[in-house]
Parts: C-alpha cells; structure tokens; sequence
C-alpha cells in the first residue's frame, strides 16, 4: 500500500481537496460585497487511515463539505441589536414629535402661566379696570387654549402611532410569508442534497429586515426554520407563514393579535416594539402629568377666585371648568366670560384688591404635586428633553455597535483561540476604563449644566 | 469680607475658564474618536483614547465649577467681551451639552460592547473543534485494481 502509486493518489486527493478550498475562498472575495453573504470555510476531514500489520498509513486529506461560517454569537448579537436600532430609532422620531410640543419651559403653556399671573398682577394696580379684568380672562383663555392643543396633540401623535403598528404589521407579514417560502425551497434543496447557501443568505437578510420591525426568535428544527415573536407565537413554521392581525381596543388604541391571542404587550423589539412603548407608557405618562398639571392649577386658582368677592359684591365663581382625571387637559375651559365676575375683592367693596394676592400666590404655591405650576411644567419639559436624548443616543449607540459587531464578524480569521482570547480580555480592560471615564464625565456635565445658564454678577 | 482681585488675578481666572472650555472641547473630540475606534474595532487606538481621557478628566477636575462660574462672572465684569457674543459661562455650558450628548452614546455603546465581548470570551473560554471529525475510516473507493 505504502507505495508510489499510494503517495501519488494521497498527493492528488489533498490537491483536489485544495482546489475545492481555493474555490470557496474565490467564492468569499467574489461575493466579499454581496449583502447578507456568510463567508464559507472549506472544512478539511482526515481520511480513514488503513492498517498493515503492525503498521497504519495515513490517506491524507479529504474535502468534506462546503460549510457556512455563521459565528453564532455575533448573528445572534447582530439580530438583537438589529431589533434595538430598530426600536430605539422607532422611539426617537415619536419622540421627537412628543419634544415639539414641551419644547421649553418658556415657551407654551410655561409662557402662558406666566403672561396670566402678570395679568393678575397688573389687576392688582387697578381691580376696577375692565380691561386689566379682560387682560385676566385673555390670558386664562390662552393658557386653557394651550392646555388643549397639547392635550389634542398628544392624541394626534398616538393616532400616528397606531398607524405606524398597523403599517408594521403588514410589512412583518409580507416578510413572514416569504421567509415562508423560501423556507420551503431550502427544504426541498437539502432533501435532494443540494446546497441552499444562496437561499439561506436571502432568508437571512429577510430576517434581518424582519428583526428590524420586531423582535424575533429564530429556532432551527426538523422542520426547518421557525422564527416566533417574544412571547413564542408563531410567525413562520417550515413553508408556513402565521399573519399577525390587528384590532382596536378599548381604549381607541391598535393591539396585535396572534391567532386571536392579544400579543401587544410582549412586542418589545424593533420598530413596533419601540413604536408601542412610547404608544403605551411613555405619552400616557406625559397625559398623565399634563392632565394633573390642568386640574390641579384649575381647582388651585378656583380656591382662590371662590374665597374672594367680583365687581358686583357676589361670591367669586369658579374660573376654569375642568374635568378631573384622563381629559383634564383637553377639557380645561375658561367658564366665566364676563370680566366684572373676577373675584378681586376680599371683601365684596369693588376697590379692593385683597383677593388677588390670593390668586398671585398659586404661582409660588406647590401643587399637591409638589412643586409650583411653572416648576412642574419645567419637571415636564426637562423629563420629555431628557427621554428623547436618551433614545436618540441609544440608537446613534446602536448603529455603531452595528457597525462594530459586523466588523468583527467579517473579520473572522485563523488567529488561535489563545491570541484572541488575551485581545478580548485587553478589550475588556480597556472598556472598564471607558466606564469609569463616562461617569467621570456625566458628574462633571451635571454638575455644570444644573448651575444654570447665566454666570453670577462678579464679585 | 474677600480682598479685591487684582488684574493678574482677574486674567489668571479668565485663564482657567478658556481652558476648561479648551479641554472640554477636546475631550469630546477624544470621546468622538473612541467610538469611531469602538466601531472599527481598533483597541490600540481605543486603549490611547481612553488614556487621553483619563488625563484630561484629571485636569478638568481641578477646577470646581463654582471657581469657574466666578471666573466668568470676573470676565464678564471686565467687558472684554463684544456685544452679541455669548458670554464665556455660555460657552462652557453649551460646550458640556456637547459633551453630555456624545457621552450618552459613549456609555450606551460601552455597554453593548462590554456585553458583546463578554459573551465572546464566554464561548472561546469553552471552544468546539476546530475542525470536524471523521466519521471512521472509509470503505476505500479505489483498489488497486482500479487504479490499474
């Protein structure tokens, strides 16, 4: 055996081997741009060595398969920050819009509350003045106006939103049914013993357009791919695809349904995930605080109208009219109209002026809330500023670990286990440094940036 | 009751608060350069970015920003300053904003790296095969009378 004829046939078996390895890496630099492409490895098996005797010779080497490299950890990596950019990109435009509307603590309703307590001051000079009592009522009118627009704007944003799930979940059923298809071809390929690289990389890019518009799981089985949301429900199954559907809920909203099962909440993922978070928690907490804001300034400046006497000599009258709870804000009105009925008296002689300080003191009287009308609109303006610049950093974040994590995976090489690990561990280092240098850095902002925008007059 | 400030003392102040903005300016060109290093995956240049930021952090802590504050406050007093210019505290401030907002960004890709390399270094501390196994030895598919 141990022959010439034996050498030469191991020679040309490893030469074979060879070119079919050449190949692949021709296939590599040739689709080196191709999206979606997986870098393939020729995987080189030792051939069954034949026993002699007392002596063993060697076949030499064998190509076995063509097999894709898919670094599991980085695809799996990748899918999951792929769902994040997705969701934090979601976030930030809506949030955005939400921004646009608590833009300043100047501006607005934080104007307003300040044009009107001026307009109460102002009355103070001359409470018989009738168009000092207008100034009042205009001003109220605005703040109610202002209070209303956000209310209605606000529910203008949601109304997009759910036009957003909606738009969503039909692109995420287009996508499932033809990962779906594709899904089936592969199946078919394998089972007459093909290669379905080429469908599997286009199935891949589907799923990574999918991971962008929802979180998904992907599981590999007997029957092929199956790809669920979150919470487990079925998108695709082998050559199945399962739709999503989509209903109104009670409270006017759009829920996604999954074989009839409500599925809205365990969407945490990818545009629709990002789109319904700031959908169901973040704008009702911004109603939330804008409705409380309405109807605790409304019933605060009513305390003080209804404990002073107007023009006439009556008992003051309530100035706004609000409805307490959920529509607070959209539904703040002015509810007198005639300026003689401004309660400025405290003592129904129409000279006196002795109910306005009343009034005057809601501005510096903190709300049940805790804080004064003009401080909790600023709480509210700084806390919608401070959100949306949390997502926009978090999906500028998420592009470039994107751009990091795709990197690393096109730079997979045959550098040893050992020489990698002590470059990981040097990242790992260096990465702790960086922490340290962030908080460093965040004391240092804050710091600086709660002192207020003017420097103090020289000493 | 605080002594007067004498004009050395007023431009030593001034000094201090162009500097600071000087080095706040810098570090988030340093921060900036890091995460362009993050995304390309280059530690070398990652690991002296964030050496340069550790130094300037050191310097920057020097000075709390109270003493900066009156610094600008002391500049301001002097009128050195042309009409319309924002004001040196303004420029500090607007100067940390910057900072504020590349940092956010900083810390969250930080983080998702961290997590990325953890998880990498989990799975080489635990490698497969490199290479697959052979199944057994194959039944030869060439004789020699074949070959013949």
């Amino acid at each position: 055996m141990s022959s010439l004829s034996s050498s030469l046939w191991i020679a040309a078996g490893a030469l074979q081997a060879t070119e079919g390895a050449l190949d692949v890496t021709s296939n590599n630099i040739a689709n080196a741009s191709t999206p979606g492409y997986s870098r393939e490895q020729a995987v080189m098996t030792e051939q069954g060595a034949i026993q002699e005797g007392n002596l063993t010779y060697g076949q030499g080497v064998n190509l076995q398969q063509i097999q894709s490299i898919r670094d599991q950890v980085l695809s799996f990596q990748i899918a999951l920050e792929t769902q994040q950019q997705g969701s934090t990109q979601a976030q930030s435009s809506a949030l955005q819009q939400v921004q646009g509307l608590f833009s300043s603590s100047t501006q607005g309703i934080g104007a307003d509350f300040s044009a009107f307590f001026n307009s109460v001051s102002q009355l103070s000079t001359n409470p018989t003045s009738v168009p000092n009592r207008q100034a009042v009522l205009n001003a109220a009118q605005t703040l109610s106006g202002d209070f209303n627009q956000a209310a209605t704007n606000l529910d203008s944003i949601t109304s997009g939103l759910n036009q957003t799930v909606t738009q969503t979940v039909t692109q995420i059923n287009g996508l499932t049914q033809q990962i779906a298809q594709l899904n089936g071809q592969v199946g078919t390929l394998q089972n007459e013993g093909k290669d379905p690289g080429v469908l599997l990389d286009q199935e891949n890019q589907l799923i990574s357009q999918l991971s962008q518009l929802t979180n998904v799981s992907e599981i590999q089985s007997g029957n092929g791919l199956t790809l669920t949301t979150g919470n487990g429900s079925p998108l695709v199954v082998g050559n199945q695809s399962f739709a999503l559907q989509t209903s109104t809920n009670s409270s006017g909203n759009t829920s996604i349904l999954s074989q009839g099962q409500d599925i809205t909440s365990a969407i945490s993922g990818g545009t629709l995930g990002g789109t319904i978070q700031v959908r169901d928690t973040v704008i009702p907490n911004v109603s939330s605080q804008l409705n409380n804001l309405a109807s605790q300034f409304a019933a605060s400046i009513n305390s003080a109208q209804t404990s002073g006497y107007d023009l006439n000599g009556n008992k003051g009258a309530a100035l706004f009219s609000v409805t307490p709870g959920a529509g607070a804000a959209a539904s703040l009105k002015v509810a007198i109209s005639d300026p003689s009925l401004i309660a400025a008296s405290s003592d129904g002689t129409s000279g006196s002026n002795g109910n306005v300080a009343n009034l005057l003191a809601v501005q510096n009287t903190a709300l049940p809330g805790g804080a004064t009308p003009g401080d909790t609109y600023t709480n509210l303006v700084a806390q919608v500023g401070n959100l949306t610049a949390q997502a926009q950093a978090e999906n500028t974040a998420s592009s470039s670990s994107l751009t990091q994590l795709n990197d690393q995976l096109g730079a997979i090489s045959g550098v040893s286990i050992d020489e990698e690990t002590t470059n990981l561990v040097n990242y790992q280092r260096d990465y702790e440094a960086a922490a340290r240098v962030v908080t460093t850095v965040d004391a240092l902002t804050q710091s600086v940036l709660q002192m207020g925008e003017s420097a103090p007059t020289a000493p | 009751m605080s002594e007067p400030k004498t004009a050395g003392q007023q431009q030593a102040t001034k000094k201090d608060a162009v500097e600071h903005l000087a080095l706040v300016r810098s570090l988030s060109h340093e921060i900036s350069s890091a995460i362009s290093a993050i995304e390309r995956n280059d530690r070398a240049d990652l690991s002296e970015r964030v050496a340069a930021q550790e130094a300037i952090c050191l310097k920057l802590n020097q000075k709390s920003p109270t003493d900066l504050q009156l610094a600008c406050a002391s500049y301001r007093a002097t009128s050195e300053q042309s009409e319309g210019e924002p004001s040196l505290w303004q420029k500090i401030r607007e100067a940390h904003i910057a900072l504020d907002r590349l940092n956010r960004v900083y810390a969250a890709l930080i983080k998702r790296s961290q997590k990325s390399i953890e998880m990498i270094v989990g799975l080489y501390r635990n490698p497969g095969p490199p290479y697959a196994k052979d199944e057994g030895a194959p039944s030869p598919k060439h004789t020699w009378s074949c070959e013949a």
